[in-house]
């Protein structure tokens, strides 16, 4: 069956629960707009969205261990039945195996990244340029706090807004694979701004991550384009700081296609054409997303880990199913 | 000349126009099954160049 996914319905605690794939990117499933299949006697939940004539599933089955292949299963009748093409992205490593194991086709799609807290610090070298962009954003008077995102919505629309409007005429937000700001699940990120002369100019949306690698991931993030540089790097900088205060063990910065791409990380049965297209679009697939720029402003902070993340096609690798991901993100 | 006879860089180069092409044109089913077409000749180009190389 599938039904509208709310913060109030089985998601959040299938999230919470079964994080055997440990993906980081997980409490994206609660976003507003995003369906969800469950089947009686199996416990756990899928998320997708359809477009097109394709269904896109964000990361594989959230289900205890025993019933996650029969899940799978009958989505992927249910999804068939439907007359759609069944696309799974943002697979974590475990799931690349049991849709290998079920005949899709799976290749690595990008990774996601993330750093460890405990030992964490900006002194030293290699944060030379990175210290000395905070220190440029807090010269020039910016200060940052948490705060609830109810109480600054005119502002993050402003910033919003006049973000989008330097991206040109054509540009659009993106969804999906993005976090969002309100509605239910807002009570359960966090929301660091930046203001300078009591003016919001900047701010980052945290979400939370659950498993080993338990934490938080630096989400949605928005500046004024004319603002002073550093902006993020010195809100991010301060979220740390507090971060550890609070013990918090790692810091994710999600999902960037076409990077940490490595050969070691297919699997047997993978399509070497789309392992191509991929290494393709690391150097030249700016117009489709700016993966380098994206991958530059995540290895300032040194990440400790590199998390391989997969594509999962229900046949032969489609460039219909992968460009249906971009649609389904809102992206064309 | 078949997308199977065709050579690796051509089919490469076909690769990068078909996704070109369907993010212009998302819901044309015949152009998303040519593009399979070309993937699937791909693979098989690039599948026999490794297994010559092992």
């Amino acid at each position: 069956m599938s039904a509208t996914a709310t913060a109030e319905n089985p998601v959040l605690r299938a999230v919470r629960t079964h994080t055997q794939a440990e993906n980081s990117s997980s409490f994206l499933t609660l976003n507003s707009g995003n369906s969800v299949f469950t089947t009686p006697g199996a416990d756990g939940v899928i998320v997708y969205r359809t477009t097109g004539r394709f269904a896109v599933q964000l990361g594989g089955p959230f289900a205890a261990p025993e019933t996650y292949d029969t899940l799978l299963r009958r989505f992927t009748e249910h999804v068939r039945g439907q007359g759609l093409r069944l696309v799974g992205v943002q697979l974590q490593r475990h799931d690349a195996e049991r849709y290998a194991a079920q005949g899709f086709t799976v290749n690595q799609i990008g990774a996601s990244w993330a750093v460890s807290l405990p030992e964490f610090s900006l002194r030293g070298g290699r944060f030379v340029q990175l210290r000395n962009k905070i220190s440029r954003a807090l010269r020039n008077g910016l200060e940052i706090a948490e705060v609830p995102a109810g109480d600054y919505h005119t502002a993050l629309e402003a910033i919003d807004n006049a973000w989008l409007g330097s991206k040109g005429e054509q540009a659009r937000p993106l969804e999906f694979l993005v976090g969002q700001l309100g509605g239910d699940a807002q009570q359960h990120r966090r929301l660091f701004v930046g203001t300078i002369d009591g003016a919001p100019v900047a701010y980052i949306s945290y979400s939370p991550v659950y498993g080993s690698r338990a934490g938080w991931m630096h989400d949605l993030s928005r500046r004024i384009p004319s603002g002073s540089p550093g902006l993020m790097e010195a809100i991010n900088a301060h979220a740390i700081e507090r971060f550890r205060e609070e013990g918090v063990e790692w810091l994710h910065f999600g999902f960037t296609p076409f990077t940490g791409l490595d050969e070691a990380n297919e699997l047997p049965g993978h399509s070497p054409a789309f392992q191509w297209l991929m290494h393709f679009l690391w150097e030249h697939g700016e117009a489709l997303y700016p993966a380098q720029t994206q991958l530059a402003y995540k290895q300032k902070w040194a990440p400790d880990a590199l998390l391989p993340e997969y594509v999962a096609f229900d046949g032969q690798a489609s460039l219909a199913s992968f460009a249906h991901i971009f649609r389904a993100c809102n992206a064309f | 000349m078949t997308h199977r006879e065709s050579g690796t860089d051509a089919l490469r180069q076909s690769m990068v126009d078909y996704l070109m092409r369907i993010i212009g044109l998302p819901d044309d089913e015949e152009l998303a099954r040519e593009a399979d077409e070309v993937v699937r000749a791909l693979d098989g180009r690039l599948s026999t160049g490794r297994h010559a190389a092992a």
